[in-house]
């Protein structure tokens, strides 16, 4: 798990800081919020593209966290949804990106007035990610589900308000 | 009492900052022609495969616009190399061109790739970006995905 937040860190969270060079904001609480959003955007991905993987046999899941529940590869590639501890696991994982989410809103909302002026528009990105969450849950963290793949119409406006009132 | 460092010295930032335009200028600079070209690039690439980042582009200051472009163009193409190459060498390679075109696009002369293309217009422009991000990216999905 922990290898999986620092592969989000190194890459969802490095984009979200060269966001925030190219429009010239260079600040420190603004760079500790963009990396726990990077982090959750990074497991969120992960997620996302476990069905995908599974199809090429490939398993991208943190190993202990497999272990914890459980969670056989091949079980997995035969049975799915129904493999067992997946959900549990998934649920874990799920819990860790909502973590991050919940700890870039708390720090955002103490850091006042420089999180929220220019630099603010990069952190956008952690809407469609907990939009992408809160599906999850609505399923039962059954990463197979088909509506996980079908198109967020609700992201125009959940981005809107969160632009307007400066909440992500 | 602290002794006052060369690097936080003004004029020597000015002359950096001079230093550093006038090798834009005199490299290949990027055309306004190629740049449209580059944009709407990168926006039907994002539009396919990152439809996210294309809508909330809208919501960045227009200053950004083009470096959120690029930035996310470029991790859409680093991220589908597993899946449009056909074998682990051709990965490899692409994720080579991949930290040459970024080293090239820094030194000023971008290749003939529109997400580097625009990554170096925004540069020519006087945004600093730090180029080690990019090599972060680059490296640790190589490490990840353990071709």
């Amino acid at each position: 798990m922990a290898s999986l937040e620092t592969y989000s860190e190194n890459t969802y969270s490095t984009l979200l800081y060269l966001s925030l060079e190219g429009i010239d904001v260079r600040s420190v609480p603004l760079d500790h919020i963009a990396s726990h959003v990077g982090k959750a955007s990074g497991i969120a991905t992960i997620l996302r593209s476990v069905p995908y993987l599974l199809q090429k046999r490939a398993v991208i899941l943190p190993v202990d966290v497999c272990a914890q529940y459980n969670v056989k590869q091949e079980d997995m590639i035969r049975q799915g949804s129904d493999a067992i501890g997946l959900r549990d696991a998934i649920f874990h994982i799920a819990t860790t990106a909502n973590d991050h989410l919940i700890t870039a809103r708390t720090m955002l909302t103490q850091a006042g007035s420089e999180a929220k002026g220019p630099g603010f528009h990069v952190l956008l990105a952690a809407v469609p990610i907990s939009l992408f969450l809160e599906r999850l849950e609505r399923v039962n963290f059954d990463i197979f589900d088909p509506s996980l793949r079908r198109h967020e119409w609700k992201l125009p406006y959940r981005a809107y308000k969160a632009f307007v009132m400066r909440r992500i | 009492m602290k002794r006052p460092k060369v690097s936080d010295c003004r004029l020597l930032k000015k002359t950096g900052a001079m230093l550093r335009r006038r090798a834009y200028s005199s490299a290949r600079a990027v055309g306004d022609a190629e740049v449209l070209s580059a944009r709407s690039y990168c926006k039907d690439l994002l539009r396919q495969y990152d439809y996210s980042s294309h809508l909330l582009n809208a919501f960045i200051p227009p200053a950004g616009r083009d470096t959120h472009l690029a930035i996310r163009a470029f991790n859409v193409d680093i991220a589908r190399v597993a899946d449009s190459v056909s074998n682990a060498m051709a990965g490899r390679f692409r994720m080579q061109y991949w930290k040459e075109a970024v080293g090239k696009t820094f030194a000023g002369a971008p290749p003939s790739e529109p997400i580097a293309k625009l990554l170096a217009s925004v540069l020519q422009r006087g945004h600093r970006l730090t180029k080690p991000f990019f090599t972060r990216i680059i490296q640790e999905r190589v490490c990840s995905f353990a071709w």
